[in-house]
């Protein structure tokens, strides 16, 4: 028989993870689809959603910290995160459908460790840390090492994630995202790329560019961003900044479409983000 | 014809929106019958294999468990009954496709007959599959269907010509010739509520039905075959019913069938509701389809010849083909004046999940190109692509590709020129230009389709085109109405209820329209072929008019004048009760016949047609190749309009799911098995991805046999829909698509080629 258990405080939370079979249930909108396909059989279901360290928007100056199990919904209307990480909203906004996004969490969102996790592009780009907590003690991992692979992160076993921290950040970014799909809503990325660009007089100060069902996990790529350092943004940079992006994926054929696809798609896109960014 | 007043295309709401609204309405999983079993399928697991035993003794011992049904169970002809027959209810010694029953399990709950399938076990031998047409048309390939059902030889179903003129004198004519070839994949109905029956033992050694569906009399026909029972002895209920697009039409059969088998080996009722994954893994999809066309044309645009060969790939066994076939066949042409045509279609079986009717039956296939070939004449010529249509569609007076001379009721050149009007198309046709010039990374479109769709069964079918109501003058003058086709979300009971107030001078409150209960109502056919709201409302007035006659020979008896007759009804209607008059009528309608020859082609193909035509504006992601639909406008011509509002849900419904088939719906299907997991991997459309500001009208060319000259209009719009979206991509991309769906990587790819 599978037990559903609502904890009221992280003592309870940490208590029941560590029961045999125990899953935490943040949201439950991919879970429970894997739980009735067979693809998990956990014994129990662990419900953080009252622990109020898990819970809510917290500022400190241009930082932001949200609790994992905060609703997507909450985080897309609050003011605070649209000031301080805009792109994270535009993200949201198409995470899902409305239903999903009032379940749905950051927390579940980056633990099923999808390749095609809507929110991880964001926060990649954000520099985003981890707060977990569960396990040998508290500790923080950015973003950026928190994916090992599909469906596979660093969370060891009784550990969650407490909170997401998105750092202060530039003012000035120049934000992009683009998901592709089949349709505009409730759909699954066949790719998505995101970028924060901070352009002076027509050079990049500052590029950062992350991809989505691309590879085995969402991704920065790093040697486009490098390329792209300190140059300024003509014609030939750009071109070469989207030769590297495609370069640096490693997408696989499947239902949605096929790697050259994914590839050509994700080297076109950083193209676009580029010279808009250097039009802008 | 009947005159028309304010209630005739009046917009009023439907009765059954509020217990649909409020969660009330009461579908067939929500039934229950006392000692009531569940029924789970034991299904192949093989596109074509041999069954070499089946061993239900493990599953038979789990306690939960009733019975296991297997072919060797059934009381009467073991197969689901439609049109040939071939299909077994129960897989007797091969199986032809996967997911085929094999056999049943019976038990008192749902977990646990699903959980027994899997001790059912049964031993096969692997058989060579042919699971794609092409392989199936080879010489030599393996014959996987029923021989007897392969009239064409082979793995070939059916085959059918149809020939006017002469192409080769029509193609000596023409000033340029195009030629294509066009491929369409599956589309899934996606009904908000999945196939479900209950079998419910009952009175005398009969046996009830309650079921999702379309078609009653098609279940009781396919019930009593399958059990050995006289037709009088199978009672079939339609429950409130959430969407069939065609989909309901001879599936309900087979799962009626199989409730009915374990209900009858158990003798309690048995009830089957098919999940959402095994809904759309196991029953009928639209044809995938491959078309080849060749069209001839004069300078000035005008269609001198065509030369089409239509192949649909039709699955393991006949179930509806050979009616979608022929629909593909005489529906080649489109609403375009074809002096000489010649059209070869083909129904090919493979080791696939059988195909059956979809919303356009068989005419989206042969849309798709006919309207993909319009506009590249018109490229070819440089004329305008709305020109190039006014210019062949068909007039009255014109013949159709079936040689039939058709006078009435012809409104395609109305809807052509008032959806150019609606979509504003020269003007946007420049805006699109200056918007493509000043933008290098997307681009819009505008593309135009053209349909003609006979209504009803037609020549196909004659026999089916009929249809029956009653009318009961209750002792307090409410009217109880039936009619023998079914409300399944289209609107029909709303419209049958305006029609029957109408014909009798009452208000609707007064009218009640009875549930379809197949002892109620003489067999009226299927409720397919946009016939549905036409025949029955045909019925109605015929039954309206015999019930009036009585009126008025009462109200005269006890004193009431005419004229008073409406206001005094009640009075009229207690005096038939006092009076010991009859007060229940039967109403009948049967189309007016249809001359066709099956061995030309020829002949007056259907009773009547509808036409529309439909204006689509996209955008395309040069880069992604994404399309996104961001205008449209939409003119039918069905007729008489009996409700506004009912008709443009209608259309604005099969515009979203005809943008769907053009852009996003496709599963593939790998060696017999179709790749798909339900709805999370079937792109339908989202309210994000329909456009919300489509401009729908009506050109209403009246039909004088109609009632109140209405003709049909259901399918029409999704046929119309997806070709306007298509060509629209076409022109944005510059490209001429040879497939559906023009999904992002085939668009990126068109792209890339023409770079």
């Amino acid at each position: 028989m599978l037990r559903y258990v609502r904890v009221d405080t992280e003592a309870e939370l940490l208590d029941a993870l560590r029961k045999d079979g125990a899953q935490l249930l943040s949201g439950g909108t991919d879970l429970l689809v894997k739980m009735r396909s067979g693809l998990v059989r956990p014994k129990s279901l662990v419900d953080p959603a009252a622990v109020a360290e898990l819970r809510g928007i917290e500022t400190a100056g241009g930082a932001l910290r949200i609790g994992t199990a905060t609703p997507l919904s909450e985080i897309l209307a609050s003011k605070e995160v649209r000031e301080r990480a805009p792109l994270l909203v535009d993200v949201l906004r198409v995470l899902g459908c409305v239903q999903i996004r009032n379940r749905g969490t950051l927390g579940g969102n980056l633990a099923n460790a999808s390749p095609a996790a809507d929110s991880a592009i964001p926060l990649l780009l954000y520099e985003a840390n981890l707060e977990l907590a569960g396990g040998d003690g508290a500790r923080n991992v950015p973003v950026g090492g928190f994916f090992l692979g599909p469906g596979r992160t660093v969370l060891q076993h009784g550990e969650y994630i407490r909170a997401v921290r998105i750092p202060a950040s530039r003012q000035n970014w120049i934000p992009f995202f683009h998901k592709v799909g089949r349709r505009r809503a409730l759909t699954i990325a066949i790719a998505s790329i995101g970028g924060l660009a901070a352009v002076s007089q027509g050079r990049a100060t500052e590029v950062r560019l992350a991809a989505g069902s691309v590879a085995p996990i969402p991704l920065r790529l790093k040697s486009a961003e490098e390329w792209l350092a300190g140059r300024a943004l003509d014609r030939e940079t750009i071109q070469h900044a989207g030769a590297l992006a495609a370069g640096e994926v490693s997408p696989i054929d499947d239902v949605r479409a096929t790697a050259a696809y994914r590839r050509a798609v994700t080297g076109d896109l950083v193209v676009r983000f580029l010279e808009g960014a250097a039009a802008a | 014809m009947e005159k028309r007043t304010t209630l005739i295309g009046a917009s009023v709401p439907r009765p059954d929106a509020v217990d649909k609204v409020r969660g009330e309405a009461r579908y067939v999983d929500d039934l229950a019958f006392p000692g009531m079993l569940h029924v789970a399928v034991v299904r192949s697991p093989h596109p074509h294999a041999k069954v070499l035993s089946i061993d239900a003794s493990k599953a038979l011992g789990e306690p939960d468990v009733v019975c296991v049904v297997t072919h060797r169970d059934v009381p009467g002809a073991n197969v689901v009954h439609v049109i040939y027959d071939d299909q077994p209810a129960l897989a007797d010694g091969v199986v032809r496709y996967i997911g085929e029953p094999v056999a049943l399990v019976g038990a008192v709950s749902r977990r646990a007959a699903r959980k027994a399938t899997l001790e059912v076990r049964v031993e096969y031998e692997a058989l060579p599959a042919v699971t794609d047409t092409r392989r199936a048309l080879e010489s030599g390939a393996p014959v996987i269907c029923v021989p007897a059902a392969a009239e064409g030889g082979g793995n070939v179903f059916n085959r059918m010509v149809l020939v006017k003129g002469d192409v080769d004198t029509g193609f000596g004519q023409a000033d340029v010739v195009v030629e294509g070839e066009y491929e369409t994949g599956y589309q899934e109905h996606a009904y908000l509520e999945p196939q479900g029956a209950i079998a419910v033992p009952d009175e005398a050694g009969s046996m009830a039905v309650y079921a999702s569906m379309q078609c009653p009399f098609y279940v009781q026909g396919a019930v009593a075959k399958a059990l050995g029972l006289p037709l009088a002895k199978v009672r079939v209920v339609q429950t409130t019913t959430g969407g069939a697009f065609g989909g309901k039409e001879d599936v309900p059969s087979q799962i009626a069938t199989l409730a009915a088998l374990v209900a009858w080996t158990a003798r309690r009722p048995a009830k089957l509701v098919l999940d959402r994954g095994e809904d759309v893994l196991t029953t009928s999809k639209r044809h995938p389809s491959r078309v080849h066309y060749r069209t001839g044309a004069k300078a000035d645009g005008t269609i001198t010849a065509i030369d089409v060969d239509v192949v649909l790939d039709a699955g393991a066994y006949q179930t509806l083909s050979s009616a979608v076939l022929w629909r593909s066949l005489v529906t080649a042409a489109g609403p375009y004046r074809v002096p000489n045509v010649h059209v070869v279609a083909r129904s090919v079986a493979t080791n696939t999940v059988p195909n059956g009717a979809f919303r356009g039956f068989g005419s989206p296939q042969v849309i798709f190109p006919h309207e993909s070939q319009m506009d590249r004449i018109a490229e070819r010529l440089g004329l305008d692509r709305a020109e190039v249509r006014r210019r062949n569609v068909l007039r009255p007076g014109d013949r159709t590709s079936t040689d039939h001379r058709i006078e009435e009721s012809v409104g395609i050149a109305e809807t052509l020129d008032r959806a150019v009007v609606l979509a504003d198309w020269a003007e946007r046709l420049s805006r699109v230009e200056a918007f493509n010039k000043t933008h290098a990374d997307r681009h819009r479109g505008l593309g135009i389709s053209c349909v003609l769709y006979g209504v009803g069964l037609g020549g196909k079918a004659p026999s089916l085109d009929k249809a029956g109501a009653t009318m009961k003058l209750e002792a307090d003058g409410s009217v109880t109405v039936a009619v023998g086709t079914v409300e399944m979300g289209q609107g029909l009971s709303t419209a049958i209820l305006q029609v029957a107030s109408e014909a009798l001078g009452i208000p609707m409150e007064r009218v009640h329209l009875a549930p379809m209960d197949t002892s109620r109502v003489p067999d009226g056919g299927p409720t397919v072929a946009s016939r549905g709201t036409m025949m029955a409302a045909l019925a109605v007035l015929d039954a309206a008019r015999k019930l009036r006659e009585r009126v008025v020979a009462v109200a005269r008896e006890v004193g009431i004048p005419d004229a008073a007759a409406a206001e005094r009804w009640s009075e009229i209607a207690r005096a038939f009760w006092t009076r010991n008059v009859d007060p229940a009528v039967e109403g009948w309608a049967k189309t007016e016949p249809v001359s066709w020859d099956p061995t030309t082609g020829l002949g007056d193909a259907y009773p009547v047609y509808a036409f529309a035509t439909h204006v689509a504006e996209v955008e395309v992601d040069l880069a992604t190749g994404e399309a996104h639909v961001v205008d449209f406008a939409a003119a039918h011509d069905s007729g008489t309009i009996l409700n506004r509002a009912l008709a443009a849900g209608q259309v604005e419904g099969g515009i979203a799911q005809g943008l769907g088939f053009a852009l996003s719906e496709s599963i593939p299907q790998k060696e017999g098995r179709l790749v798909v997991n339900g709805l999370t991997t079937y792109r339908l459309p989202t309210i994000r991805d329909v456009p919300l500001n489509a401009r729908v009208d009506f050109v209403e060319a009246a039909f004088p046999a109609g009632p109140f000259g209405m003709k049909g209009i259901g399918e029409v719009p999704l046929m119309a829909a997806h070709a306007a979206v298509a060509r629209a991509v076409a022109h944005a991309m510059g490209r001429d698509p040879a497939r559906y769906p023009l999904d992002p990587p085939y668009v990126r790819e068109l792209l890339s080629a023409s770079a």
